[in-house]
């Protein structure tokens, strides 16, 4: 018997606007029947110990479920190249850190179409600590980076998966010149609390974060801890990783967050997404 | 600075040996590409113009032509100058073969006779996954065909190795291991070698600096893999042991450049846009073929894969079933021992990483970075390998 249990539906025909006003198709979840999507998907939560379920509801044989760094077995691996499809995923959550799920049949355009939420497993009291007897903080916050190529969506011509050119830069699947605003994504907090950053890559190139001179702590990546804590001030991630950051602002004021997208070839900056780090 | 071969260059022994090159003091948590890797570095290029793009100018920012089929020596000599911050000559010259293979030499090296490697650089034709047919140049050993990556070549840490290249292409080649080794270019026909003292155990990669970047992506690389002397079976003297390692090397390809050198245009190397992807050569499920690329193991051993990234872009891995350790980047280890699931690879850059198989199943081993997942951009065609563990 499962400790945590999810049911996600699938909806097909979800789109986003993004900030120049356009919509771009998705495939989003969501966590109820008849209520609206969510992209990036629902937040799946469980503690470390627990053993988790996940039932993909309205699936059709098209689409698995891939917990990425769970480390589940095969049959709950959610890949079609090594086992049959199935609806329900049980797996243990024995290591507390940041992951996420994705579908991975024909990854390279599920993914980008949008199938994917984060995934993030508590220490086995449910505390406000990065895992089980690790650092303590007051408030957390989960960004899914990733981009939108528009021309992916198209029919005419059919896209080639080997050539991406993104035109949007996302985090949490919103995007813009203006930082980010959204509850989710913009950091409010007091000067002196420690604030938990879980960093997820869903996205394709790679990503250059920087929180407006804050120092961090970089305390675990993949749901690991770090045996030493790394403090750069600026942080390069690729296409699946996951950091966890700790910030811990002195200073009241605003700090602008950037996130750049840098080329696969060139590393020039493709575009990036912005948001603020607000300390009272 | 290479230490013990800087010794021996006091001794007028060694000829051609160069420090390794420092990493760029950009903070972050992975190797960004070294000077010596990126594809603006080693080139023969109009001067102006890679200016540019050094500058992180955008794709459309420094176009760069390469300028003729021609190898221009001063910039080759130049570019190591610059890439390493040495370029130590002895004081008789440039090395020859001769001083390392006599008995004098050798007395003077104080090591045991050398480990020498022939390889012959070669155009042919290469099969991708979905039956395409392309131009390629490449390494073969001394009487094989043409083969990409190259043979993978292993010595001991310490050990003398020479490297000699036989040119049976038309066009002039060279042979360069990053911070370790460079041997001159040598015209169509002829040969040229190098030799040096095996640096730290680890894995390395050889690759033809000609035309920069242009022949290392038309397939000219392979791997150098020095083990410990006295412990084969380790990462590193007194590192961790491991019961067998698997040797993975990503790379990737354009087309239109394969096609265009093949026809003999020119190739704007500013623009590069890879459309097949290689696991040891192969891309999924062709790979399943070789048992470094599908990996069978049993539950509790412990393996060690060397990851060797021989192209021009990131590659990101990602291990279903197991996390990994990461035991050593470049050739130097990493005490740490990070557990992971997913890092990237920078181009020209190597990590050797722990699994221990703590459970029974088939898992894949893939790049994240998703359309290098795809053969041409049908999935799953690209770099994916698997995991058989019983």
């Amino acid at each position: 018997m499962a400790d945590r249990t999810y049911v996600l539906w699938l909806r097909k025909n979800g789109s986003v606007r993004m900030h120049d006003g356009v919509d771009i198709g998705v495939w989003p979840f969501t966590d109820s029947k008849g209520q609206a999507s969510l992209f990036p998907g629902p937040l799946l939560v469980s503690n470390e110990g627990q053993t988790v379920e996940v039932t993909f509801k309205n699936n059709m044989n098209e689409h698995t479920f891939h917990f990425h760094g769970i480390d589940a077995d095969t049959p709950n691996d959610g890949v079609p190249e090594t086992y049959p499809v199935v609806d329900t995923y049980t797996f243990l959550t024995d290591h507390a850190g940041t992951y996420w799920y994705h579908c991975h049949a024909n990854t390279v355009l599920h993914q980008q179409m949008g199938m994917y939420g984060p995934f993030v497993v508590l220490p086995a009291d449910g505390s406000n600590r990065a895992w089980t007897g690790g650092p303590a903080f007051a408030k957390q916050y989960v960004w899914m980076l990733s981009e939108f190529d528009s021309a992916w969506r198209l029919n005419n011509p059919k896209p080639n998966f080997a050539y991406f050119n993104p035109d949007y830069f996302l985090i949490n699947g919103k995007d813009g010149f203006d930082p980010i605003s959204a509850e989710d994504t913009a950091i409010a907090c007091n000067a002196g609390d420690t604030v938990l950053l879980r960093l997820i890559h869903a996205g394709y190139l790679v990503a250059r974060i920087s929180l407006g001179g804050l120092p961090f702590s970089v305390v675990a990546s993949d749901g690991r801890p770090f045996p030493l804590q790394e403090t750069p001030q600026v942080l390069e991630m690729a296409s699946g990783e996951r950091y966890d950051l700790l910030v811990t602002p002195a200073v009241p004021g605003t700090y602008p967050v950037r996130v750049d997208y840098l080329d696969w070839y060139t590393r020039a900056i493709r575009g990036s997404a912005r948001t603020t780090v607000s300390v009272l | 600075m290479c230490g013990a071969e800087a010794r021996r260059q006091e001794d007028g022994v060694l000829g051609v040996c160069i420090s390794r090159p420092q990493p760029i003091p950009v903070l972050t948590m992975h190797t960004a590409p070294t000077l010596g890797c990126k594809p603006s570095h080693i080139s023969v290029r109009r001067k102006g113009l890679a200016g540019k793009r050094e500058n992180g100018a955008g794709p459309e920012g420094g176009r760069v032509v390469t300028e003729s089929r021609r190898f221009d020596r001063r910039a080759f000599l130049k570019a190591f100058a610059l890439g390493s911050g040495a370029l130590a000559v002895s004081a008789s010259g440039l090395l020859t073969l001769a001083s390392l293979t006599t008995e004098a030499g050798r007395r003077e090296g104080g090591g045991p006779p050398p480990r020498n490697f022939s390889l012959r650089a070669r155009e042919g034709v290469i099969s991708t996954v979905d039956g395409t047919s392309l131009y390629a140049r490449g390494f073969s050993d001394a009487t094989g065909a043409m083969r990409v990556p190259g043979p993978a070549l292993w010595a001991r840490e310490g050990e003398w190795v020479t490297m000699t290249l036989l040119n049976d292409a038309s066009q002039e080649h060279g042979l360069v291991i990053d911070g370790v080794a460079a041997a001159l270019p040598a015209p169509p026909g002829g040969a040229t070698s190098v030799a040096f003292s095996a640096p730290h155990a680890g894995t390395y990669i050889y690759y033809d600096p000609a035309e920069s970047p242009l022949d290392r992506a038309l397939g000219m690389y392979g791997a150098l893999i020095i083990t410990p002397s006295a412990a084969p079976d380790r990462v590193w003297t007194e590192g961790p042991s491991f019961a067998r390692q698997h040797l993975q090397v990503l790379s990737e390809l354009d087309e239109g450049w394969n096609t265009a050198s093949g026809l003999g245009a020119p190739v704007d190397t500013g623009a590069y846009r890879p459309n097949y992807f290689f696991l040891n050569g192969r891309g999924f499920p062709d790979s399943d073929v070789d048992p470094d690329a599908h990996i069978r193991g049993s539950v509790g051993e412990t393996i060690l894969i060397r990851w060797a990234n021989a192209g021009l872009v990131p590659h990101s891995l990602h291990t279903h079933g197991y996390h990994f350790r990461i035991a050593q980047q470049d050739g130097r280890p990493e005490p740490a021992f990070r557990e992971k699931d997913n890092v990237p690879i920078y181009p020209g850059r190597t990590m050797d990483v722990l699994v221990t198989f703590d459970q029974p199943g088939l898992f894949p081993i893939h790049d994240h970075i998703l359309m290098a997942n795809t053969g041409n951009g049908v999935y799953p065609r690209g770099i994916m390998g698997m995991f058989e563990v019983v």
